[in-house]
């Protein structure tokens, strides 16, 4: 034990001297942003990926026919204009003749043909493909019936004109059109190279920023697009992170050597730390977390037993265990978007709870074979997961397990076959309560519940198609009590907030509800001395609370047929 | 530590070894505090098992005050989800401390036999069984716990079984060397000479005086364990919520650090005393088992 005393004393100098350093070096890289990814993107092919983490990246690489606005109202961007015809039911896309791919190729419509027709082709098995199941025969080619791609509704008219035919009109679609899957591909550049199209040294892309490396699980690089047509973006490189355990990038970011973070980064309990930093920032997300059940395994097969679970969790813990201003719900349409309504889910009733239960054959959980609830591997999950399993166990009497996985093979384990329960999320594609709701619909590759209900498919059907908004609301309103307070193949739990810390020289940074990490704007600030104030009012921002995120979800310009939505989908009244 | 001299006295000789050994052990200090403080833990361990309420909360029970810091009513204070620290570390000492023992056990057990066989033996059978020991060395620990993590099944005998297979040969190993350096000693030849069979034999004179060094490693197998169960549950692979071992407490608690550091200290505090403890015991039980200083007197 005696060499102990001098290791200590080596350790305690060590500590020291790392402090003192530590106090010199915060300062920015010029012209580049550092930020944390958190993991391994699993594929940059955006016809295919389904993740966020994927997501944050391509949408900083492509840009597609249309491209979103911070307040989330899509604007031209592929597509310079467009024309609406036969009421809302065709679509003519007229595109920009300069916009290049960055080998210098020009963008046409082809290549958007090429994209949708990989997309739809069902050995893809792309899960984003029922976004364009409004499109003519999409879901029948999607499906296998249709082996003939020439009836799909969409067609290159010429090598600047693209049509779309759809088979309703439905006010999202302009939405869609600014999505990854939507994004054009280079046919000769993924069949050229199979696999490995979407690494570096293959990849072609036409949006503001350039893959140039891609060191796997560590870091992917990003340069700026001399030949993006809106103009080169001021930052000259991105640096994309992935460090997965949150306490580690939250030191990295405190030592500065990340410029930003945000939730995937921000340890939960650190929060606390930063809530009256200039540096700290938090908005509402349209990003709904759920529990699901697969109601193909016993006991999740009865109704009752799924009704019983969901009245047994009590909401109202979720905000006061994260403490990052999360919005308790138990139904599933977020309160800015049409349809919301609080008594749409279940409200938390014990006594309820146990004797839906009873009704079930399980009277204080007696008969109930072992009930397993997988989770992705993140703390502010598990410490979700625990609290749910612990009310279950003290409303209901019922032991849950609690597995957990890394992020990869969880996403795999639920597509292929989800256990009883399992803990995910839904983040809007577009502002609009479709992106929602057609999530549990039979024919919706991420409904990983198998919860097939032809009442709820005909309410999401119809309201898609409905031009009357308060219609269109009720109907929604309708299949939300219906999905959530009715059937329930799933316990809806809280609103996710966004959580940043973004250093002072990160200027040009907005925030929107739907988390669109775009950077295309933003610069850094490396010279002046740097103040605090005006940077937390004027240049970065967002909507602060959940019932108030602006968006105007549809212009009338757009969809001639469907009334004017100005409001911003104002609904509930309610004070959080 | 203690001295050959401080040993000797006339008292501690009795004709039971046993007996001997607690004596002599007695007369060092730092050995019996960390005996007490071993004592402490296995007793709260076992007290947990059985059931004995120790404190007035569950160790699952969450409640509202989240977070709180150390005080009468949570003497650990609590963590995220409001749960009594103390509660836990007592429920996670039941883990912790069992998967420490019986891993040294499984070791001892395993290695020793493993060991004395190929020790005594030598020539062919020797190097037989010592490749076997290099191929399970070569082995890296991690894979192995995983792979059998997923064939035995997730939980404590997953974990338990896991452990054992990666941590006997480092005994396996010593115990050889042991016998093959006692083997030519006097003492040895001379009983064999007396026609002792072999099996007395190597109770009666390999083990006690190759004792010492076993006892040793397996003191540093204890922790070892400990911490390898904190590795597994971190994966992934161990225990699944809400039950917790030390280990697992450590690990999540390191995230709070920078702003509530009593969910780390206290768990950690529990590792290293335990820790610190074993160490101090085993360098106690060396120095009283050594037959050469019953000999010196």
């Amino acid at each position: 034990m005696k060499f102990l005393l001098p290791l200590l004393a080596v350790a305690l100098v060590l500590v020291l001297v790392g402090a003192g350093w530590n106090q010199k070096s915060i300062k920015p890289e010029p012209g580049c942003l550092r930020i944390n990814l958190g993991t391994e993107p699993p594929s940059l092919d955006w016809s295919v990926t389904v993740d966020n983490y994927s997501f944050d990246v391509i949408a900083n690489l492509m840009v597609g026919l249309t491209q979103y606005r911070n307040n989330l109202t899509c604007k031209p961007s592929v597509a310079s204009s467009w024309d609406v015809l036969d009421d809302g039911k065709r679509y003519v896309f007229h595109l920009r003749k300069d916009v290049l791919w960055s080998d210098g190729k020009p963008v046409t419509a082809h290549d958007f043909v090429y994209a949708w027709r990989r997309m739809l082709t069902p050995a893809t098995a792309a899960q984003n493909s029922f976004l364009f199941y409004d499109v003519i025969n999409a879901y029948e080619f999607n499906s296998g019936k249709l082996k003939d791609f020439q009836q799909v509704g969409i067609k290159a008219l010429d090598d600047y004109t693209l049509e779309v035919k759809l088979r309703r009109p439905v006010a999202y679609f302009i939405n869609i059109t600014a999505l990854s899957p939507a994004f054009p591909l280079r046919q000769d550049i993924v069949e050229g190279f199979a696999d490995s199209w979407s690494e570096p040294e293959h990849i072609v892309t036409n949006g503001p920023f350039l893959l140039t490396k891609w060191q796997h699980e560590y870091k992917i690089e990003l340069t700026a697009n001399q030949r993006f047509f809106e103009g080169e973006p001021k930052l000259k490189k991105i640096k994309y992170f992935m460090v997965p355990e949150p306490s580690t990038a939250l030191a990295l970011y405190e030592n500065g050597e990340l410029d930003f973070i945000d939730n995937r980064s921000f340890p939960t309990p650190d929060v606390e730390r930063y809530r009256t930093s200039p540096m700290y920032h938090n908005y509402p997300l349209l990003r709904n977390n759920y529990v699901g059940f697969n109601v193909t395994k016993k006991p999740f097969d009865n109704k009752l037993v799924r009704q019983a679970f969901s009245s047994a969790i009590d909401r109202d813990v979720f905000p006061k265990i994260l403490r990052r201003k999360e919005f308790p719900s138990s139904c599933w349409i977020p309160p800015s978007l049409m349809g919301y309504d609080a008594n749409s889910g279940p409200n938390f009733d014990a006594a309820r709870a146990q004797k839906l239960l009873a009704d079930a054959g399980f009277p204080d959980g007696k008969g109930l074979p072992p009930i397993t609830l997988l989770y992705p591997q993140r703390e502010d999950v598990r410490l979700v997961v625990e609290a749910m399993q612990d009310q279950l166990k003290r409303n209901l009497h019922v032991n849950v397990e609690l597995i957990n996985q890394e992020w990869k093979v969880f996403l795999a384990t639920c597509r292929n076959d989800a256990p009883q329960m399992y803990r995910s999320s839904w983040g809007a594609d577009f502002p609009d309560p479709e992106t929602f709701m057609s999530n549990f619909t039979s024919r919706n590759g991420n409904n990983h519940t198998r919860w097939k209900n032809k009442t709820y498919d005909d309410l999401v059907e119809r309201a898609g198609g409905e031009p009357n908004q308060a219609k269109r609301a009720a109907l929604y309103k309708e299949a939300d009590t219906l999905l959530c307070k009715e059937e329930s193949p799933l316990i809806c739990t809280y609103l996710a907030s966004q959580n940043i810390l973004v250093r002072p020289w990160v200027r040009g940074l907005e925030f929107n509800a739907m988390d669109l990490q775009f950077f295309k704007t933003v610069w850094i600030e490396d010279s002046s001395p740097l103040s605090f104030r005006g940077f937390s009012r004027g240049i970065c921002r967002g909507s602060s609370k959940f019932e108030s995120i602006k968006l105007n979800a549809v212009k009338s310009r757009q969809i001639p047929r469907i009334a004017r939505n100005d409001k911003g989908c104002r609904i509930s009244q309610r004070s959080y | 530590m203690s001295t050959i001299e401080q040993l000797s006295t006339k008292r501690i000789e009795s004709g039971n070894p046993i007996i001997t050994v607690w004596r002599r052990l007695k007369r060092i200090p730092t050995a019996v505090v960390a005996w007490v403080i071993i004592s402490v833990m296995v007793a709260m361990a076992i007290a947990s098992l059985l059931g004995v309420p120790l404190t007035p909360y569950s160790f699952d029970q969450t409640s509202t005050t989240l977070l709180a810091d150390p005080s009468w009513q949570h003497l650990m204070g609590t963590d995220e989800l409001g749960r009594d620290l103390f509660t836990r570390v007592i429920y996670g000492s039941r883990l912790s401390i069992s998967i420490g023992i019986t891993t040294a056990f499984v070791a001892l057990v395993i290695g020793t036999i493993y060991g004395a066989t190929a020790g005594y033996c030598e020539g062919k059978v020797d190097s037989l069984l010592m490749r076997g020991v290099d191929i399970a060395y070569s082995l890296p620990d991690l894979l192995v716990m995983i792979l059998v993590g997923v064939l035995v099944g997730r939980g404590t005998q997953g974990i338990l079984f896991a452990l054992a297979l990666v941590s006997w040969m480092g005994t396996a190993r010593l115990v050889r060397a042991q016998f093959m350096q006692l083997k030519h000693e006097e003492f040895i030849e001379a009983a064999r000479a007396c026609g002792q069979p072999v099996f007395p034999l190597i109770c009666k004179h390999f083990l006690p005086n190759a004792m010492g060094p076993i006892i040793v490693a397996l003191t540093f197998i204890v922790p070892s364990a400990i911490l390898s169960e904190s590795t597994l549950s971190f994966i992934g692979l161990g225990l699944s919520p809400p039950a917790c071992s030390w280990g697992t407490l450590a690990a999540d608690g390191w995230r709070s650090l920078r702003t509530h550091p009593h969910l780390i200290l206290f768990p950690s505090l529990f590792i290293f005393l335990t820790v610190l403890s074993f160490n101090f015991l085993g360098d106690g039980l060396r120095d009283a088992l050594d037959p050469r200083t019953r000999l010196k007197k």
